[in-house]
């Protein structure tokens, strides 16, 4: 207590005191002893001085005025006084302060035992001001006053005495060799406990005898010694106050748990523990020990080699889902959402688990738990990440500890919580677990060099040492012993020190891992003791005790909220929790439009050198923005989503206790992604197309740039969910775009990449035909240059005249070149004029023309087809081929002349006047660009016709070539065709490709829902081992299956 | 071994380049024709070219190809030809002005074939070009009309 | 959250939604008319034809290359005066066939006065329209990629350059001939000799040259009346009606220049390898200032149209 309080404190105690009839010697021996047990000597006699100086003026009137004053009334001047004081004390103690305050109030008054009402009033004036309910008031009173035995059945007074019968409203317990009364008085809203006894014989509280008027706190750790009979524990206390209906008796047992990491290490050689409800357990040892590993196990997360867990006779791994609800995880780190407030934490979590409650019920459920954690004033406050500390460490790993208190689950799995901690929050923290473990519940404490405080407060311990080794479980008091005398130290039967209360668990660790020493006294690396060796003293000498007695069945699991719930719930979660970051918002809506407007405007290409006016059509540049609007529609949806499942990771580890439908929560992410990547996508085309004049397709632009940033969501989902750093996800994502950024078509003709991957070939090569962005980039010009307003009329026409024109000027000459090499050879006296090949050819292609549409118009025909073969092609069979070719030829030159014609006259009549002339130009202008056109038309093939094996494959102008050579389900085509073949049907290219873009993306989905990556991964890392395990065990099975086929 | 490649391509540049015609042999009917063709321009500068193609008719007269120049004053022109070697057609150039022969490649008599025709003009004025294929051979020429400086 | 086995219904539903969004896409393809085959059907060819194809053929040779009369310029110490081309943007006001035959034949006249004067660089972008123009009328092929290559290879010998550059034009003439698109053709040669003779009247020439070109200003007579003549054959289109006037109109300013032509005597003799032929045949042209700037002025007039 500072000075400041013990000033105020005797300034309290001195009105008190010299209430009425003044100070009593009583009293001033109260206010002696009290100070005596907060200060040393002088500072006593300081304060004691103060006292008797405060008091000192009373005392002087009062011896005059005597006879006339009998029961005054407190002067205002005192009262007025009290509320300052107590006031200053409000501002300065904490609650738990001022109830002792208030206590040692009473208690002082009880001194004397003159009860005036000046007196009480005062007290009661420090009551109000400390808000000090008046339930507690009374029970405060009752406690420190009351003599009469009959008086003390309230529930805030635990009796314990030597009767069997329990009274009615007070709690009790029965201590058959117990002398007199003890009197425990629990203040509920500050978690005090003190105690008192009514008679004088010996008992010691602490290893330190009890008066009989004196009245005690009784804090953690306590433990009440009698003479004869078994001691009373601080927690045996509790746990009459605080019992918990709705918890059940949970027996856990660890059987002969063996297990082995997937890579062949061990990881755990045959722990053994047995455990059960209202129990603390500590798991310690060194790193690389196991403890984590034991904890996974035991909790569920991963299945033991052989040995069992088992809960009430259920075993946990076998059993999933009826133990679902009864275990709690809390892990190390933090699983909060660092964009939320404390309250909004709990309150998503807590939606999820109930479905059932309104929004009210589950309002108040968590307003509970904030007042149980203490944390119901930072309530408003942003949970932030740990190194923009809003609120500290502690109160964090409180939190934690609250998220999985919603579900109230039996047992607790709870890994380091007091890591990183400062010494209080780290008592804070424990304490908080003790109180649950008093609840009821059974919890398991992964803990690393705890204070010895804190050590004292588990009820067992349990060490593994290196390679999963358990060498002790018990007593953690006894623990040192244990050690101790297998160490044969010196003092090894004195544990604890009692006048300081420190057990120091330090001891045991040195023990344990204690060197073998050199002969220059350094310690070298190898161990006194093994941890084999450890493991066999354990087996020795500490059998478990064992836990009889029926136990409860496991009740069901509580209900949780159906799909579309859970998905809203995820969503509102991941929505706000976004939302309330406003540097993320920030970054990601301004990065879209500000990368558009930079591409758009850099590229933003004016052809004339003295002219200001922007061109669209001569802008070459036109081409290459299309393609970074694939690009950059990747990038940003990479980005966007790449870290959002991994920073979950922990979250969703603690939610998979809950049994929550995975594919809601991915729903919601995706949700939640495509909403900012349609958001991105429309500031970016907004931006960039207005900006490069590119008129009139917004909506189809925008469709294209999301639906490629949705596909680019899902991956980056799917790649968040199967690596386990950051960093590699980042390094990954260069890997991702760069081949798409190359198998677009933009950078690199097909015609034109290593023909071993399938360059200049046909049709798109297959490693092309993966790449979304290809689909995306096709799509997109193909829209662009057909679809366009100025282009809307001409280009079915020009489509003719381009199949026309082919036919005229290359094809047919192609064909005839075959015969006209034929003709020579034969000539010059060639052994083989044609060859087999050629004749195929021929015969290919001849018969394609027959089939063409175009033979609806002339009814030409090749009538010595089947003469096409090596045994039958002559001479004549040729000239007769050369006849049929020429007039074929002359068929598609005449309809080639008039097709183009008719599309000259159109254009004539379009550009008639000035004015007319004026606007198709400016139609022209803003909505054909040249070099996309060019680019359409592939003008920089090398080649028009190009012969692929026995055909002839047109290359020239793709734009206008419908696929050709199709097969029913073959929806292959070459690039740039404007439209694509499938099931006999052709459909536009543009919303075949954005179908296709939508089936990538949900195939990735069903690769993210069934963890495909992360499974690949696993098999690349763990490789051949476990190859050759998965191997041997669906050996294994296909033989069982058989055997129970066959009989055999 | 690059050294004795580049030697011998020299050689062969240079061989084609005298022999002229005679490695026409491969030419094609049309523009590599005409390609070959204009190595035997020498120092002349290019006007124009005359492809003419010549399947054989029977019976009437062989056909006559014709083209209309106009040639100037004080310019001196060359006029030649090459044919394809793969038909067996080969083409006679001969110059003419309304109904008046001036000159031609092919003599009838010694049954020579000259390669060049060369035209100091006088008379600005309308001229023809005419090619014929001896024997009404089946064949494929370009005519190549050429200034001189 | 373990993960379910795959199950069928997961199956099912995937392959429904697969399903689903084709067709939708497939349903929300706007219907195009993808074929324009109606005009595949059999018409009514009817032409007024006056000269076939094969007469086109043969007279169209007689319209003289560019390469001459710039020849000729050079040779007269004339300067080269790049104001006077075609700008290359203009290339953007030509949309009907008609415009970019005509200009194609002035870009390639153009094209050729650089070359001669060796401004192989300036050729770029006028290379680059003749190219356009040549696939706008769907005869690219003459000037296709292979071409180009082969033409910025021998970019520092002009002779090749011509040769290429000639040969194409050559090419695109007997082509569209051969094809049926001889009204083209015409148009070509027009082009190139209305820019041709626009370059001549415009440039400044000093005396000793002077006489020497205004004379071979006034052979171009007989040219323009083969250019009639083949012009005739497409009056019935108007905007070919119009331009025939034009000529028209030019020719009467032709009509003022007078050819005498004397015929002597012409031998040959071989010489060489090659047969070489005297001339004693003499023209005169009788053609004087005002006649020329007469011709300039109309020739301004036509070539102007056809650039604008």
């Amino acid at each position: 207590m500072s000075e400041e309080i013990l000033k105020a404190l005797m300034q309290l105690f001195a009105i008190i005191a010299k209430q009425d009839v003044g100070l009593s010697t009583n009293e001033r021996e109260f206010v002696e002893n009290f100070l005596r047990q907060q200060l040393n000597e002088s500072s006593v006699k300081e304060y004691l001085a103060l006292f008797d100086e405060y008091v000192g003026d009373k005392k002087a009137s009062e011896n005059d005025n005597d006879q006339d004053q009998k029961p005054k009334l407190t002067s205002v001047k005192d009262s007025v006084k009290t509320l300052g004081i107590a006031k200053k004390i409000n501002k300065t103690l904490t609650q738990k302060q001022k109830v002792v305050v208030l206590v040692r109030l009473f208690e002082l008054v009880n001194s004397d035992k003159k009860f005036t009402p000046q007196r009480m009033a005062i007290i009661d004036t420090a009551a109000e001001v400390f808000n000090i309910s008046k339930e507690e008031y009374n029970a405060i009173e009752t406690f420190v006053v009351q003599e009469d035995a009959s008086k003390w059945d309230i529930p805030e007074i635990l009796i314990i005495n030597s009767e069997e019968t329990s009274p009615e409203k007070a709690k009790h317990i029965s201590s058959p060799q117990l002398d007199g009364t003890i009197l425990v008085l629990r203040i509920q809203s500050v978690e005090l406990y003190f105690l008192r006894y009514t008679s004088t014989k010996e008992l010691l509280l602490n290893g330190l005898p009890i008066n009989n008027l004196k009245i005690y706190l009784f804090a953690r750790g306590s433990v009440i010694k009698q003479p004869k009979g078994k001691p009373i524990f601080h927690t045996d206390i509790v746990s009459k106050f605080l019992s918990d209906d709705t918890s059940i008796n949970v027996h856990f047992k660890v059987e002969k748990v063996h297990y082995r990491f997937p890579n062949g290490h061990i990881g755990l050689r045959e722990v053994n523990i047995e455990e059960q409800s209202g129990k603390m357990l500590a798991i310690m040892g060194a790193s690389g020990s196991g403890k984590t590993t034991l904890l996974n196990v035991m909790s569920g997360m991963s299945k033991p080699t052989t040995g069992s867990v088992n809960i009430n006779g259920n075993d946990l791994h076998e059993k999933n889902e009826l133990i679902k609800g009864i275990i709690g995880y809390i892990p190390q780190d933090d699983l909060l959402i660092e964009e939320l407030t404390v309250y909004e934490n709990l309150y998503y979590s807590t939606k999820l688990v109930y479905r059932d409650l309104t929004d009210e019920d589950i309002e108040g459920k968590v307003n509970r738990v904030l007042f149980n954690l203490g944390l119901s004033h930072i309530k408003h406050l942003k949970v932030g990440d740990p190194l923009n500390k809003e609120i500290s460490g502690g109160q964090r790993k409180r939190l934690n500890i609250g998220l999985e208190l919603i579900r109230e689950p039996a047992v607790l799995f709870v890994d380091e919580p007091t890591s990183g901690l400062s010494s209080r929050d780290s008592e804070n923290v424990m304490e908080l677990l003790r109180e649950l473990t008093v609840r009821g519940k059974l919890i398991f404490v992964v803990i690393h060099q705890p204070s010895s405080e804190i050590f004292k407060m588990f009820d067992n311990v349990t060490i593994l040492d290196d390679g999963g080794y358990q060498i002790y479980y018990g007593n953690p008091v006894e623990a040192v012993i244990y050690f101790k005398e297998l160490d044969n130290q010196i003092n090894s039967h004195i544990g604890e020190c009692p006048s300081c209360g420190n057990v120091n668990p330090e001891t045991i660790f040195s023990i344990i891992e204690s060197r073998i020493v050199d002969e220059y006294g350094q310690p070298t690396s190898g161990r006194k003791v093994t941890p084999a060796e450890w493991y066999e003293h354990f087996k020795n000498k500490i059998s478990i005790n064992k836990i009889t007695g029926m136990f409860d069945k496991l009740p069901e699991s509580f209900k949780k909220p159906n799909w579309l719930n859970q998905y809203k719930i995820f969503f509102t979660r991941d929505f706000v929790a976004k939302i309330s970051n406003k540097q993320y918002l920030v970054l990601n809506l301004l990065e879209a439009p500000l990368l558009g407007f930079l591409l758009a405007f850099v590229i933003r290409y004016i052809e004339d050198p003295t002219s200001d006016v922007y061109i669209f059509r001569n802008n070459d540049n036109i081409m290459p923005y299309i393609f970074m609007c694939t690009i950059v529609a990747l990038f940003l949806g990479l980005i966007v989503s790449a870290e959002e499942i991994f920073k979950d990771r922990k979250i969703l580890k603690r939610e998979s206790f809950l049994d929550l439908s995975r594919s809601s929560y991915l729903c919601s992410k995706i949700g939640i992604l495509f909403i900012l990547s349609a958001i991105q996508a429309f500031l970016f085309i907004i931006v960039g197309n207005y900006i490069l004049g590119i008129k009139g397709m917004y909506f189809e632009y925008w469709l294209v740039f999301f639906s490629l940033a949705a596909f680019a969501n899902v991956l980056g989902l799917n790649i968040s969910s199967a690596f386990n750093s950051a960093i590699t996800i980042y390094i990954l994502i260069p890997f991702l775009i760069i081949p798409q950024m190359v198998l677009t078509g933009a950078m690199f003709s097909f015609d034109k990449i290593n023909r071993a991957i399938g360059g200049g070939q046909e049709k798109v090569p297959i490693i092309a035909e993966i790449m979304p962005s290809r689909w995306a980039f096709e799509g997109l010009v193909v829209n662009q240059y057909k679809n366009n307003k100025y282009y809307e009329d001409f280009y079915s026409k020009r489509k003719l005249e381009s199949a026309l024109y082919y036919k005229d000027v290359y094809y047919i000459n192609e064909l005839k070149r075959y015969v006209e090499d034929y003709k020579f050879r034969l000539a010059s006296g060639h052994e083989e004029p044609i060859s087999a090949d050629d004749l195929e050819l021929l015969r290919n292609e001849i018969s394609k023309e027959h089939e063409s549409e175009f033979t609806q118009y002339h009814d030409y025909r090749f009538d010595y087809f089947d003469k096409l073969t090596p045994e039958n092609f002559n001479s004549e069979i040729a000239d007769s081929l050369t006849n049929y070719l020429n007039r074929v030829h002359e068929f598609y030159r005449d309809r080639f002349n008039f097709v183009n014609e008719t599309i000259d006259q159109e254009i004539v009549s379009r550009t008639r006047t000035p004015e007319m002339e004026e606007e198709y130009q400016q139609l022209r202008n803003n909505y054909h660009n040249r070099y996309l056109a060019s680019f359409a038309k592939n003008e920089m093939a090398p080649l028009p016709v190009v012969r692929l094996g026995n055909k002839l494959v047109q290359k020239s102008d793709p734009i206008y070539l419908d696929p050709q050579n199709q097969r029913l389900m073959n929806f292959r085509s070459h690039f740039l065709a404007p439209r694509k073949h499938f099931a006999g049907n052709l459909f536009d290219t543009f919303y075949f490709n954005l179908a296709i873009l939508w089936i990538f993306t949900l195939l990735l989905y069903l690769a993210l829902y069934y963890k495909l990556f992360s499974k690949f991964i696993f098999v690349a890392e763990n490789g051949l081992p476990f190859l050759r395990t998965k191997l041997k065990s669906t050996k294994n099975k296909i033989q069982d299956f058989l055997i129970k086929q066959t009989g055999i | 071994m690059i050294m004795t490649n580049r030697l011998f391509y020299v050689i062969a540049m240079a061989a084609w380049m005298f022999f002229g015609y005679s490695f026409e042999a491969k030419a094609q009917c049309g523009d590599e024709l005409t390609d070959v063709c204009h190595a035997k321009l020498g120092d002349s500068r290019f006007i124009r070219s005359f492809p003419v193609q010549h399947t054989e008719r029977r019976g009437a007269s062989p056909r006559v190809y014709k083209f209309e120049v106009i040639l100037n004053r004080g310019t001196t022109y060359r006029i030649f030809s090459c044919n394809d070697k793969t038909k067996p057609g080969e083409v006679i150039v001969s110059l003419y002005q309304g109904d008046q022969l001036i000159a031609t490649t092919y003599d009838v008599e010694t049954e020579r074939f000259f390669p060049y025709i060369e035209y100091p003009v006088g008379m600005s004025g309308r001229y023809e070009l005419h090619f014929m294929f001896k024997d009404n051979m089946e064949g494929c020429a370009v005519g190549m009309l050429s200034i001189v400086n | 959250m373990k993960t379910p086995v795959m199950t069928k219904k997961t199956v099912t539903v995937s392959l429904m939604l697969s399903g689903f969004i084709l067709l939708f896409f497939m349903a929300c393809a706007p219907d195009r008319r993808e074929e324009a085959t109606d005009l595949l059907s059999d018409r009514d060819i009817s032409e007024d034809i006056q000269l076939t194809d094969e007469t086109i053929g043969e007279i169209i040779t007689s319209v003289p290359n560019p390469v001459e009369m710039t020849v000729l310029l050079q040779r007269s110490n004339v300067v080269y005066t790049q104001d006077l081309l075609n700008p290359t943007a203009n290339i953007n006001n030509y949309n009907t066939n008609f415009k970019r035959s005509l200009n194609l034949g002035v870009y390639g006249t153009d094209l050729v006065y650089m070359n001669i004067y060796d401004r192989t660089v300036a050729t770029l972008s006028y290379l680059r329209n003749v190219k356009n123009l040549a696939e706008d009328l769907r005869i690219g092929q003459f000037f296709d990629y292979e071409t180009l290559n082969r033409l910025s290879e021998s970019s520092r010998n002009v002779d090749s350059v011509l040769y290429i550059t000639n040969r194409g034009f050559d090419g695109m003439s007997n082509y569209l001939i051969n094809q049926g698109r001889s009204s083209i053709a015409v148009l070509i040669a027009t082009g190139t000799w209305i820019e041709s003779l626009y370059i001549a009247t415009n440039v400044q020439i000093h005396p000793p040259n002077k006489e020497l070109i205004h004379q071979r200003i006034g052979e171009q007579k007989v040219v323009l009346d083969n250019l009639l003549l083949l012009m005739s054959n497409f009056r019935n289109d108007e905007q070919f009606e119009e331009l025939f006037n034009d000529l028209l109109d030019l020719k009467k300013e032709f009509d003022k220049v007078s050819i005498q032509y004397i015929y002597e005597e012409r031998t040959t003799k071989v010489v060489d390898d090659k047969v070489v032929v005297v001339d004693n045949s003499r023209s005169e042209v009788n053609i004087d200032d005002e006649i020329v700037e007469g011709i300039a002025q109309q020739v301004e007039y036509i070539r102007n149209k056809i650039v604008e």
